[in-house]
């Protein structure tokens, strides 16, 4: 289902976006990405902390000036000059949702006033009554109702404030809506709610997803397609099912069999494959393949060569040299 | 067990029904930020103290020179020097306020004061009623101190503000001329402003706000760069929203608390510093008095007439220590770690 | 078995200027010698605060235990004084905390930090003591231990500096380890690691194992039993495997079918409509009644007794009375072996 012909929302092409963080470091924070998204499907992120997946999402939504490459969404660049119209009609079509439901809302502003901030600044309701018809309509949308409307942030609780977060994004009516670790700060039994409302509101709106996350197994849940991210870098990009039945490149193989599962027989029976040692620190990253220090199945040439970006199988990709008939004769 | 055993019926094991809108419903009354503040500020007794102090002492200093019937610049040689004496408290020897000096002299007498003549107080080596002089000085001080905390307020603000919004060349350049600003040391530049203009509450005012704004402007700096990379601002951000609006709707009423607790913090600074400023010379010019005038005035005469140089002490430290109690409450009340 | 720890009835209450907020509400569970128990249960069920509790770290000024004995070898803990739990607390009963940044002072060496109880609770000399220490932390798998006992925990990355809070919390070969939430801040890679690092330990050391966690995935890894907490209380004991393939408590079922699990073909979740109760007023009866979809009129207002399943499984519940209605767990809590 995967690489049926469908329409590209979004092309996500070598883009780069590099921090300064003193006079001379440079923080790679994201180097070299290309993927696409198609119309109404979701697409996963998923990596250890520090690998470059909020900036990409960032960079996406114009948060971040990319350094290089490009981000086309409808066939537009995102990136570069626009006139304040222009900017005002992409805001309407791409939002984005955060991890922190501390953070994301403003502590100041009553929840009213934070689900209509979209349309305050894009003048969508003609009174104030408009207004507030809108915002009970949301409210109900994301499961609360208008009693919760003049309440401030911190009456919430955690799955609460996510789902008003929710509802700040649906306010300007997007098509896409990058998810940034929505989840990551709620447990487990609230994290199912709004994993069950993001996709009921896929199924009504036609939403596309650019879903970010840890938590692998949630991921594969919600993602038809799932890439997984290594210090700044795309290493691999497959359909979700296939990504966790046949992973191709060590460190998803090594990912994958991280995750607990909440089974104890399974447990007891299973071979990890541990990983030794931690991240390296993204400002000196190791030459060649940035995940060759870890890897079970280094090679010589890993250290020299960057891996290229290609297609494994069909709608599979991997960068490794693992699958490149050029470095490994033998194939795995 | 046995007894809830007992009371248990059949009836009581059928499915209850559920109404599903409960589950999102919130019984806590719904307070905004500020009564919450207020809540918790209220429990604080310190604070509470200092804020009755405080609301006291300006009645006092509006109210105090209109109850007493002498002028604050009436001057008259026959009267200088006169201990306290205040009515009914008079015949209580041991409170000092019988009109005897240190010496046991009654100077009331000695001077052919009339009997129903009294000078709470007492009066100033030119015959000046001290209470009246006290709190007309209470006003002056206040005055200075409040005008001196609003122009921290807006220059720091905007200052601090403008820098830490627009970040980069702009914070650099910004933040090295406050550098070089804070490397002079202050008492020069204050110096040299009162001594290019004269000794008055606006010169007094500008001299102490011309250095005292940097403290608040690092604060709010401080403030909005931690504020600007929140997630609820990058939200706005993604949602279209104008410099104008992140700066009015987000970053200024989340500066607000930590503003408010330096204010709190500057006043009795200003005051503190007023009276230095008397102390050298420079404050405030006579026949007007300030709390620090006077307190430098009596000093000279400490030893002679203590009452000259111990009440606008005594007031002016209250004002101090009650300022700082509503500091350190307001601190704990708008500390977010707090709020449950 | 032998029992090692046992908490009876434990009530602990927090007195905060909105009122009085009872984080635990009549806690009873035990611990056997060498065996590992976790706790799991949503954050603000009382995990925390239990197993403070026990180690008597609650601010003594805003909190206490109102009622209940902890007994550890006979001992009540909730009773004994400040001086003879220092004798307790960091030798018999060791703690590692969720977030290895701030479990560690920054300002002194790696070195000095192990030493300092084994130096305190065993006399050793400074010798005896670095050479217990550069054990140690061969024994939590951190390479050069000679160089590296000589620098700053800011030297250390998130997972090495977990691996040192464990080797300070075994120096003294603890009886008891509570470990609460050891994992929750680390990447799956490297919580792999640590619990792969803990499991091992077990087997070396014999220490008993208190884990707290919210993760039922870390729970089948490394537990041989399971306590359930729910708004201050314990809904449900029992083994790794009663828990997970024959649980009886709907809070239970809850947990398990809002996981969704890799091995199977994508299905809904069914998420636990609504928020935990608030323990400030806590309900009268079933926390979880107000959540529970099987809720009855008796759950509203008396709380259930802890039923016996079988010798080791109990659960809190009113539908385990015989006369309400049978019940049974919703298709997507049946894990593995259950389905
Ligand atoms: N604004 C920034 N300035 C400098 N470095 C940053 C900034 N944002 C992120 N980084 C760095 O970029 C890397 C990737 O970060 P991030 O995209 O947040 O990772 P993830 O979301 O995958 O956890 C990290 O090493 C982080 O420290
Ligand atoms: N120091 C404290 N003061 C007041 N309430 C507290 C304190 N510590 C914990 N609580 C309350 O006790 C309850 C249980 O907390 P805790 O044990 O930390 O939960 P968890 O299961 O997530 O570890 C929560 O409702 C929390 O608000
Ligand atoms: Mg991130
Ligand atoms: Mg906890």
């Amino acid at each position: 289902m995967a690489t049926m012909e469908r329409e590209k929302l979004l092309e996500v092409k070598n883009l780069k976006k590099h921090f300064k963080v003193d006079r001379k470091a440079v923080l790679k924070a994201v180097d070299d990405v290309s993927f696409d998204i198609y119309k109404g499907e979701t697409l996963g992120l998923v990596g250890e902390s520090g690998c470059g997946k909020s900036t990409t999402g960032r960079t996406i939504i114009r948060l971040y000036e990319a350094t290089d490459g490009e981000v086309l969404y409808e066939g537009k660049n995102v990136h570069g000059k626009k006139s304040a119209r222009e900017l005002k009609e992409f805001n309407r079509k791409m939002q984005m949702i955060f991890q922190d439901p501390y953070a994301s809302l403003n502590p100041r502003m009553t929840v009213k006033d934070i689900i209509a901030e979209g349309i305050d600044i894009h003048r969508l309701a003609k009174n104030s009554k408009e207004r507030n018809e809108r915002v009970y309509e949301l409210l109900e949308t994301v499961g609360l109702n208008k009693d919760h409307a003049n309440r401030y942030p911190h009456e919430f609780s955690g799955g609460q404030r996510q789902r008003i977060g929710i509802a700040r994004a649906l306010a300007v009516d997007p098509d896409f809506i990058i998810a940034d670790e929505p989840i990551s700060a709620l447990d487990v039994s609230i994290q199912a709610q709004v994993v069950n409302l993001l996709m009921k509101l896929q199924k009504e709106r036609g939403l596309t997803y650019l879903f970010i996350a840890h938590d692998l197994s949630m991921v594969k849940h919600i993602s038809d397609r799932v890439g997984v991210m290594y210090l700044g870098n795309l290493v691999e990009l497959a359909g979700s099912d296939e990504l966790y039945e046949e992973p191709l490149h060590p460190y998803t193989q090594a990912l994958l069999s991280a995750i607990p599962v909440p089974d104890p027989e399974v447990e007891r029976s299973r071979e990890r494959i541990i990983l030794e040692g931690d991240l390296p620190s993204p400002i000196n990253p190791p030459s060649g393949c940035r995940f060759r220090t870890r890897c079970p199945h280094a090679m010589d040439v890993c250290a020299r060569v960057n891996p290229k970006w290609q297609e494994a199988r069909e709608g599979h990709w991997v960068a490794c040299h693992l699958y490149d008939q050029e470095f490994n004769k033998e194939g795995k | 067990m046995s007894m809830t055993e007992k009371k248990l019926t059949d009836d009581m094991f059928q499915p209850a029904a559920m109404d599903p809108g409960k589950h999102e419903e919130i019984t806590k009354p719904s307070l905004t930020y500020w009564q919450d503040v207020w809540r918790r500020l209220k429990k604080n007794k310190a604070a509470i103290t200092g804020l009755v102090a405080i609301i006291l002492i300006v009645i006092m200093a509006f109210v105090g020179p209109a109850i007493s019937s002498h002028g604050f610049d009436q001057q008259d040689v026959r009267r200088t020097n006169l201990p306290p004496k205040i009515p009914g408290l008079e015949k209580v020897h041991f409170l000092g306020m019988d009109g005897v000096d240190i010496r046991g002299n009654d100077q009331y007498k000695l001077k052919n004061i009339p009997k129903d003549q009294y000078y709470w107080f007492g009066t100033d080596s030119l015959g000046r009623d001290q209470w009246t002089r006290i709190w007309k000085g209470t006003q002056i001080s206040l005055l200075i101190a409040f005008l001196a905390a609003a122009g921290d307020l807006i220059i720091g603000v905007t200052y601090g503000g403008i820098s830490g919004f627009f970040g980069g060349k702009v914070d650099n350049i910004m933040q090295r001329f406050v550098e070089i600003l804070y490397g002079i040391p202050n008492l020069v530049i204050i110096i040299l402003f009162i001594l290019i203009f004269e000794p008055g509450i606006l010169s007094i005012t500008l001299a102490i706000v011309i250095t005292g704004w940097i403290g608040m402007s690092r604060l709010v700096r401080g403030q909005i760069l931690k504020l600007k990379g929140q997630e609820f601002i990058l939200a706005s951000r993604t949602l279209g929203a104008s410099n104008g609006r992140l700066i009015m709707k987000h970053l200024v009423p989340n500066t607000l608390g930590i503003v408010i607790i330096s204010m709190t913090f500057s006043i009795p600074g200003a005051i503190f510093f007023e009276a230095f400023l008397s102390f050298i010379g420079l404050g405030i010019q006579p026949p007007t008095a300030s709390l620090g005038a006077l307190i430098s005035d009596g000093f000279k005469q400490l030893r002679i007439y203590p009452h000259l140089a111990i009440y606008p002490s005594v007031v002016m430290c209250i004002l101090m220590v009650s300022f700082n109690l509503i500091g350190d409450g307001l601190r704990d009340a708008l500390d977010p770690k707090m709020r449950k | 078995m032998e029992k090692l720890l046992e908490l009876k009835n434990v009530h602990v209450s927090f007195h905060t200027y909105g009122g009085e907020v009872k984080a635990v509400r009549g806690v009873s569970f035990h611990l056997e010698k060498g065996e590992s128990l976790a706790i799991v249960g949503e954050s603000g069920s009382g995990k925390s605060v239990t197993s403070k509790a026990v180690m008597r770290l609650l601010p003594n000024k805003t909190s206490e235990i109102k009622e209940g004995q902890i007994l550890f070898e006979g001992k009540d803990l909730a009773r004994l004084p400040e001086k003879g739990m220092e004798k307790i607390r960091g030798k018999e009963i060791s703690m590692i905390f969720q977030d290895p940044m701030t479990s560690l002072n920054p300002t002194m060496t790696i070195g000095k930090q192990i030493m300092e109880g084994l130096r305190k609770h065993q006399n050793m000399s400074k010798s005896e003591a670095q050479e217990r220490a550069i054990n140690l932390l061969k024994l939590v798998g951190i390479p050069n231990p000679e160089i590296r006992i000589k620098e700053y925990p800011h030297q250390f990355s998130g997972g090495m500096r977990q691996r040192v809070v464990i080797a300070i919390a075994l120096a003294c070969n603890p009886k008891v380890l509570i470990a609460d939430e050891p994992t929750t801040a680390l990447d799956v890679t490297i919580q792999a690691q640590i619990l792969d690092l803990m499991r091992d330990l077990q087997k070396k050391t014999g220490t008993a194992i208190i884990l707290i966690t919210h993760d039922l995935g870390v729970v089948a890894n490394l537990a041989q039993r399971v306590a359930v907490m729910y708004g201050g209380t314990i809904v449900e004991t029992g083994t790794v495997d009663e828990i997970f393939y024959n649980p009886k408590h709907p809070y239970t079922w809850g947990l398990l079918s809002s996981m969704p699990k890799l091995n199977a073909e994508s299905k809904e979740l069914l998420a636990i409509p609504g928020t935990p109760p608030d323990l400030l007023n806590p309900p009268k009866g079933c926390p979880f009644a107000a959540r529970c979809p099987h809720a009855m009129q008796v759950c509203l207002n008396h709380m259930p007794e802890s039923t016996k399943v079988s010798s080791t499984h109990q659960a809190a519940c009113w539908l385990l009375d015989e006369r309400a209605p049978k019940v049974e767990p919703p298709e997507a809590a049946l894990v593995g072996g259950a389905r």
